[in-house]
């Protein structure tokens, strides 16, 4: 008798688009503040800076990789670029440079797990901590919102009825979509993701690649506390606790990434990140509390990962196997 | 069957048959081991030694036969019902943890404590004497971790000794052990002899097991070919009853014409192999022959720059190349089938396209942009071509079987037309119609002018493949065999050192 093996893949993508139609299909019943385009483009703007980092992310984890550091990074980027403005650095060249800034922290996360070979959980930790400490030393601890010049807020524009960072957002996943899908790094991450010795014994340059990633991940933290800092307008060293690296795994998972890595996409993790999205605008629109929405994310997180393990049928059995 | 076992007899194999899935392991073996003898068992790489001892020691379930202890019939299921049975094996790979005491390994599983409290005084008077009899007379609070291979292994032979063990099995324990230790050993079995234990010895080493030995039992291809008295038989007639088998057909003909040279490596060293130099030419096939651990994969890897070389050059068609890491090799035109399929030759995970297109890619990528029409192409080019059985390009390779998958690793190298492939094991884990294909690969590829190098543990395969062979002992080429030369005798009197003249 011949079995159909199904693509755990395919099915937890499904299972993912489907979550995400029921959520939308029963908000829009619940609150008849829900289903409107102001609100829906509303958690996709929400949602920007997720979409940003999480698109690096997905390829660093395919990788075989994570990165604990995103909200550090932001932080600290914020906090430069608000200080060299005030300065008076002209806004793009500050842009520039405060862009070094992730890539520095990517580059320092990368040498750690990469040649010192610390595990990428701890030494991504580390390098938050150390971000967002020079973030508070930097600003005093509070945010810098004196002096800032009128353009700092460029990117609360709309291009006719879409927000500029929902457009910057989309630009940045379809970069990260064609370098996933279409480039050798993309082949490479699976690659080394799936195994890494393989790759390597197959002439891949398996520390540089993976340096690359961690630096690609650091830069679009940078790039996502450019975007933020210009949207309060200020420079908010508070920006390293807004557990965005938790949002970003959540969405990542949620898209069905191996934790292992060597599978993944990035549709997936867009569709993460949405749900994520529509999760919390619609507990605001029904008054819950933002207090409360940290448990219901946590709850997600863990539900993703424990039904993953069970798709893989390495989880909880529900079949005893037979004693031979 | 009534008993016709006399006292001596402390255990008895019957008809034992093992079997995974539809490959036949053991088949029918049965022989007897006295009380007290250092029972030795032999044969090649494959031959079901370990696969017996795992029968016996309760790793793997008997398919069919029984096991006798003092003329009982024994069931063992599991290494605790190995134990109760008085059976015990200390593995050539030592299951001690190197972060605790040599007392509480010893007592480990068996502590003496009171509510849950570890009485360590206890643990210690009850340990000591068994150390001493097996020989290690050392502070049994210091860490397993600070002790030698040889003193690790005399802390498992006291633990057999406490756990009132009727035979002990020693599967290779000199592998990794000097000749002082080596000595220190055999006076300690010889000690355990008197003593009343019973010993089973495995091992590829010759004069270890004409020097420790009573009898010798020879397996071959999963049967059983005979007990002997080491006082009754030559070296040289045991070593023919453990190789000696019929020509099979499934070996392509050897007959290739050499053509120049392709690849020669001079004088390379690391920490496995010791200044290795030979030639590879056009359209021949190179073996390189040993037993395990005697550095012929390291070659391999040292040529691939899968490993550090320290010392040593290597030159393709005469030209000096710097290999330093596999993408130097790769960039060289050197592929490498390694000797680990599943984590070293595939990405399981992974499609058979990304798996075979993986160094295709990196060849043929325009400026970091993959080219997938021509992926598409050169995959289904070589699925064809190699006559891979897959459901599809988009199947994943870790749902092929052995030899479907190998065939995909060989295609990686093929795609992008290598000069010189290193085969390491490249029908290992692999079913015999499989096998065969494989082997009509690498010869024609032989013949369209690829400089093959097999590397392999099966010595009918390199025997019946090779146009030249090289031996290895301890890192080092301990011979060369070329043509009618290259016999299994001649093979293993290289591998195992042993000094013979030529008639044989």
């Amino acid at each position: 008798m011949k079995r159909v093996k199904l693509n755990t893949n395919m099915i937890q993508r499904m299972a993912t688009l489907v979550i995400l139609v029921t959520i939308m299909i029963a908000l829009s019943c619940i609150s008849d503040k829900y289903l409107n385009y102001r609100n829906l483009i509303n958690i996709i703007r929400q949602e920007s800076t997720l979409i940003i980092i999480a698109s690096a992310a997905t390829v660093l984890m395919i990788s075989g990789g994570m990165d604990l550091s995103p909200a550090g990074v932001m932080a600290l980027t914020s906090v430069v670029l608000a200080k060299l403005c005030v300065a008076g650095v002209s806004l793009p060249v500050a842009i520039v440079f405060s862009l070094m800034i992730g890539a520095a922290a990517g580059a320092f996360s990368g040498f750690l797990v990469v040649i010192a070979k610390v595990p990428a959980m701890i030494a991504t930790l580390g390098t938050w901590y150390i971000t967002k400490g020079f973030a508070y030393v930097l600003s005093n601890s509070y945010a810098i919102v004196q002096g800032l010049p009128k353009n700092f807020g460029w990117v609360s524009v709309y291009a006719g009825p879409i927000p500029l960072m929902v457009i910057l957002a989309a630009v940045v996943f379809i970069l990260f979509y064609v370098i996933l899908n279409k480039t050798l790094l993309g082949k490479y991450a699976y690659a080394i993701g799936g195994n890494a010795e393989t790759a390597r014994l197959s002439g891949v340059n398996v520390k540089a690649v993976s340096c690359v990633l961690y630096i690609l991940t650091g830069l679009m933290s940078s790039f996502a506390g450019i975007l933020m800092s210009s949207r309060i307008s200020s420079g908010d060293p508070n920006l390293s606790t807004s557990g965005i690296e938790f949002e970003v795994i959540v969405a990542i998972i949620l898209g069905g990434t191996s934790l292992l890595g060597g599978q993944g996409s990035l549709v997936g993790t867009l569709i993460g990140a949405l749900i994520l999205g529509n999760l919390s605008n619609g507990m605001n629109l029904l008054g819950i509390g933002t207090v409360y929405q940290f448990i219901v994310e946590g709850a997600v997180l863990i539900i993703a990962v424990v039904v993953d393990l069970i798709l893989k049928g390495s989880g909880i059995k529900f079949k005893r196997r037979k004693r031979i | 069957m009534s008993s016709n076992m006399t006292d001596d007899i402390l255990l008895r194999f019957e008809n034992v048959k093992k079997q995974f899935g539809s490959v036949k392991a053991l088949d029918d073996i049965s022989f007897d081991v006295k009380r007290g003898e250092v029972h030795c068992l032999v044969g090649e790489n494959g031959a079901g030694k370990s696969t017996l001892m795992k029968i016996l020691s309760g790793a793997y379930d008997i398919t069919e036969g029984k096991i006798y202890i003092d003329g009982k019939q024994v069931e063992i299921h599991n290494p605790s019902e190995a134990a109760e049975a008085g059976i015990t094996v200390v593995y050539q790979e030592m299951n001690t943890i190197d972060k605790i005491s040599i007392v509480d390994n010893f007592v480990l599983g068996m502590e003496k404590s009171r509510c849950g409290f570890n009485l360590v005084k206890k643990n210690v008077q009850f340990a000591v004497p068994y150390l001493k009899k097996a020989g290690l007379e050392i502070n049994p609070h210091t860490l397993m971790g600070s002790l030698s291979i040889a003193q690790k292994q005399m802390v498992m032979l006291a633990k057999a000794l406490a756990q009132k063990a009727k035979v002990i099995v020693l599967d290779e324990p000199t592998a990794m052990l000097n000749d002082k230790e080596v000595k220190l050993l055999f006076a300690i079995i010889r000690h355990l002899k008197k003593e009343g234990i019973t010993l089973i010895y495995i091992s590829h080493r010759m004069d270890e097991i004409f020097e420790i030995g009573d009898r010798i039992s020879v397996l071959k291809d999963g049967a059983y070919v005979g007990t002997f008295d080491k006082d009754k038989i030559k070296m040289e007639q045991l070593i023919v009853k453990m190789v000696g088998r019929e020509l099979s057909d499934v070996y392509p003909d050897k007959k290739r014409s050499r053509g120049m040279k392709l690849l020669e490596v001079r004088n390379i060293s690391n920490s496995y192999i010791k200044d290795i130099s030979f030639s590879l030419y056009q359209g021949e096939i190179l073996g390189f022959a040993g037993l395990v651990g005697s550095g012929r994969s390291e070659v391999l890897r040292a040529v691939f720059g899968a490993d550090p070389k320290w010392t040593g050059e290597i030159l393709i068609n005469g030209k000096k190349v710097f290999i330093h890491f596999p993408k130097d090799a790769v960039r060289d035109g050197i592929g490498f089938v390694p000797e680990e399929r599943k984590s070293q030759g595939i990405i399981g995970c992974l499609s058979v396209k990304d798996n075979l297109t993986l160094i295709y890619s990196q060849m043929k990528a325009k400026m970091g942009f993959l080219r997938k029409k021509d992926e598409d192409f050169i995959t289904e080019n070589y699925i064809q071509k190699l006559k891979i059985k897959t459901a599809g390009s988009g199947q994943m390779i870790q749902n092929l079987s052995g030899g479907n998958a190998q065939k995909v690793v060989v295609a990686k190298w093929l795609s992008i037309s290598p000069a010189v492939l290193l085969l390491d094991e490249p029908t290992q884990g692999i079913d015999v119609g499989a096998k065969a294909e494989i082997y009509q690969l690498i010869d024609q590829l032989a013949r369209e002018g690829i400089g093959i190098i097999v590397v392999s543990s099966d010595l009918m395969e390199i025997i019946h493949l090779s146009n030249r062979v090289l031996v290895m002992k301890d890192g080092r080429i301990s011979g060369e065999l070329s043509g009618e030369a290259i016999t299994e005798d001649q093979v293993m009197m290289y591998a195992m050192g042993v000094e013979m003249n030529e008639a044989s």
